[in-house]
């Protein structure tokens, strides 16, 4: 046997494991990475918290006992958490392009570029913070990314169509998006951005002052009535001065008198965008409604510009604020104002008429390194960091990371508004409604229409002089501005 | 007839030697200030022309290839439908003819009291230009809560008299006039310029006509400002150009719409708004700017033709 098995090496047989093994090497060095890496993260937690332990004696006839009683409440910790993960295939190049960096959300802006940072060293990160794209797009020189949403469009219209990069790309799901996130962002039918977070009009309201007045919250099924019944009893009133108001309305920004006026049944725009319709009779009950809150006898639940404000809905002595905009959520937060949201009660109408507003990221059409910004625009776009930002900066139109949110129960969440199913239901069933897509509806409400509602709301115009007024001067912008109305329509 | 051999043909030929100096000393001295040049024909003059050029185009800043030449259509849009125009055009014109008389009378009376001979001059000389080292944006801020008509001081100590308590800067009827009174606060520039003006007015001119017996109102509107009028000049034509750039005030008070009821919007936050604000409508920005430039000349071509009224400078 040992005669048998003892054969000697030819060299051919040398030669052709040589080669199956140099063969083998280079398949294995060739093959994906499957490395795994071991890292710790840092990972926000809630749990709940002894604040304070106190000895209470109990004293009954028979015995006499000490009791430890703790008081607990529920707090924000930072753990730490150790992971295992797949490191991303390695992407290499270089970025441009300008990021917000302003004092509320600056620092998670930062943080989450270093993330991104860590995971793909090779790409090099040149941001100017605070930046105008604008000037480098004049300077020849445009950002890789660009921000923009539905709200401005040119910027849209200067980005990359993203459906042929989805299309290639399989670790991309774009039904991880709610439809209502992704059709605004679309230009004659290709998508143009990835929604980052999104505004929606709700009613906020000041749970401390509704407690205090032993009023019932909101709901999603209120009425104007209940709306305006709840307004006034908590409108507070010592001698001829104001103290509580029952409600916030921004004076001068669509976002608000839009609501109104559509909730009436009114619109800015006909359906083809070529006619204004503010001086319609719906958009004139709306506009009426909206400025009697400020002005009219009983039904005055708010200041007027030249009113004291009190501080507005941040200062803790405004009931609810109708529409207001999720981005300031950050500012009530630091107010320490104990507030939550509910969709928009019914207007005169239907209650679907608030604002929708989405603020995307987009890639420029001229990109150079368009592999490195996919990455990134994927990674902004991630559940991670849709999760771990975008809880904070705004809501997020993925599903899954809303999904995730609403997991835990109302009272354990501990930022507000607690009331998130609110937020996602408004959005996702559509009770926001976008802005007219014509390319001069900024402009032309800015410029030629706001500052009408301002005369209207100082009681120099009735609401049919204003709104006629108005819709006049909006009207002659939008013809001379953009002939054809139907190339103006994105 | 004889010739003067100092226009001869032959002695007006320069010798090359001396040419060839002459025209290495000019190119060394444009070499000199090439730097300077080259910043002023690049950053001054071809923007300029540039501009000029847009203005006859429909170019906004994103859609750069779709630009058209549109011919005098930015111009005539601007005179016959453009009522924001209109509306910024007469805010400009109601708070330069309001401010600028405004601040140069706060301006003389400080510089007469700052040019008597008190104690401890330099101490209130430093305490009255002190207000014109503000940054603009602070005294705005400083001013929208003094004039806030809800919680402003000034309404406060309004009501406290049981005097009415006017809107200020959140009424249309009140707001620009409100920003004239703030405007006043920057008196200091033109305050010392008036002072140095008052310090040259002769001593002599002036004890002479108290010898003759003229009292000291009388001294001073005939003697001092005549003597200043120069310097009245000057200051009012500064004032009439600043008055009508006026931007950091109404973009912070009135925002992009000049709030309330477009009562603060200038002329030149309209051109920066059409310019800056989407859709970015350069093209017509640079016809705003250019009929901005031509006012301004055209007041202050007017202020000079008047001033050979009023203005006596004591070489002539």
């Amino acid at each position: 046997m040992s005669q048998e098995t003892k054969r000697t090496l030819s060299r051919r047989d040398f030669l052709r494991f040589a080669g199956l093994a140099t063969g083998a090497a280079a398949l294995a060095a060739c093959a994906p990475q499957v490395i795994k890496e071991t890292q710790v993260i840092k990972e926000t937690q809630v749990v709940e918290k002894t604040v304070k332990e106190t000895q209470v004696v109990k004293e009954t006839q028979v015995v006499k006992e000490t009791q430890l009683v703790k008081e607990t409440q529920l707090v924000e910790v930072e753990v730490e958490k150790i992971i295992t993960a797949t490191p991303p295939p390695p992407v290499k190049g270089s970025l441009m392009f300008t990021w917000p960096n302003d004092a509320v959300n600056g620092p998670i802006y930062e943080a989450m570029w270093k993330d991104f940072q860590s995971l793909y060293p090779d790409i090099q990160l040149d941001i100017v913070w605070n930046g105008d794209q604008n000037k480098l797009i004049a300077a020849g020189t445009p950002p890789a990314f660009m921000h923009g949403g539905d709200v401005w469009p040119k910027e849209l219209k200067v980005s990359l169509d993203l459906d042929p990069l989805i299309a290639a790309d399989p670790s991309f799901d774009l039904t991880k998006f709610d439809p209502h996130g992704i059709e605004p962002l679309k230009i004659d039918g290709k998508l143009k951005a990835l929604p980052q977070y999104f505004n929606i009009s709700l009613l906020y309201y000041n749970k401390k002052l509704f407690d205090e007045a032993q009023v019932a919250y909101p709901t999603p099924s209120w009425s104007k009535d209940d709306f305006m019944n709840a307004a006034r009893t908590l409108t507070k009133k010592d001698g001829d001065k104001y103290v509580q108001w029952g409600a916030e309305v921004s004076h001068g920004w669509w976002g608000t008198w839009l609501t109104f006026v559509r909730q009436a049944g009114g619109e800015w725009m006909d359906v083809k965008n070529c006619k204004v319709t503010l001086n319609t009779p719906e958009a004139i009950e709306g506009m009426k409604y909206f400025i009697g809150l400020c002005t009219v006898g009983d039904d005055k639940v708010s200041w007027l510009p030249t009113e004291d404000s009190l501080g507005g809905f941040q200062g803790g002595k405004v009931a609810m604020s109708y529409g207001s905009h999720t981005g300031l959520w950050n500012t009530y937060r630091s107010a320490n104002i104990d507030f939550d949201v509910e969709v928009l009660p019914m207007g005169i109408k239907q209650q679907a008429g608030g604002e929708q507003a989405l603020d995307g990221k987009s890639i420029h059409k001229d990109t150079k390194d368009l592999e490195a910004a996919w990455t990134a625009l994927k990674f902004f776009s991630g559940y991670d960091a849709q999760y771990k930002y975008y809880a904070n900066v705004g809501p997020t139109a993925r599903t899954d990371v809303q999904q995730e949110l609403t997991k835990t129960a109302k009272e354990n969440r501990l930022r507000n508004p607690k009331n998130l199913e609110a937020v996602f239901s408004a959005f996702n069933q559509g009770f926001g409604m976008g802005l007219p897509r014509h390319l001069g509806f900024v402009e032309a409400t800015q410029n030629t229409v706001q500052p009408v509602i301002d005369l209207i709301l100082e009681g120099k115009k009735t609401v049919e002089e204003g709104l006629g007024e108005a819709n006049q001067a909006a009207q002659d912008f939008m013809d001379a501005t953009y002939p054809d109305c139907g190339a103006s329509t994105y | 007839m004889a010739t003067s051999p100092m226009s001869s043909p032959q002695t007006k030929r320069m010798n090359p030697k001396r040419l060839w100096k002459s025209v290495r000393f000019n190119l060394t001295a444009l070499a000199f200030i090439s730097p300077w040049l080259i910043g002023f024909l690049l950053f001054m003059a071809y923007p300029i022309f540039e501009s000029l050029r847009l203005s006859f185009t429909n170019f906004r800043l994103l859609e750069p290839d779709l630009m058209q030449y549109v011919g005098w259509n930015n111009y005539k849009f601007m005179f016959t439908k453009d009522q924001v125009l209109l509306r910024a055009a007469v805010n400009s014109a109601m708070y330069a003819i309001m401010q600028v008389p405004l601040v140069m009378l706060v301006g003389l009376g400080a510089a007469v009291l700052l040019n008597q001979k008190v104690r401890g001059m330099s101490f209130w000389r430093t305490i009255f230009f002190l207000p014109s080292l503000v940054p603009p944006v602070a005294t705005i801020v400083v001013f929208r809560a003094l004039f806030d008509p809800g919680r402003g001081l000034i309404n406060k100590v309004l009501g406290e008299l049981h005097l009415p308590q006017p809107g200020w800067f959140a009424s249309s009827d009140t707001a620009l006039l409100t920003m004239v009174i703030m405007g006043a606060w920057g008196f200091g520039g033109g305050m010392i310029i008036m002072l140095a003006g008052l310090q040259d007015v002769p001593r002599e001119m002036l004890e002479a006509a108290e010898i003759d017996g003229a009292n000291s109102s009388q001294r001073f509107w005939s003697i001092t400002i005549p003597m200043i009028s120069p310097v009245l000049f000057f200051n009012l034509i500064m004032g009439c150009i600043g008055a009508l750039q006026v931007f950091t005030q109404s973009i912070i008070l009135g925002g992009s719409t000049g709030w309330p009821g477009g009562s603060t919007l200038f002329y030149n936050v309209y051109v920066y708004v059409v310019a800056f604000q989407s859709p970015y409508r350069m093209g017509y920005a640079s016809a705003l700017g250019w009929i901005l430039f031509i006012g301004i000349l055209v007041v202050t071509g007017l202020n000079f033709l008047l001033s050979k009224r009023y203005v006596f400078y004591t070489g002539e």
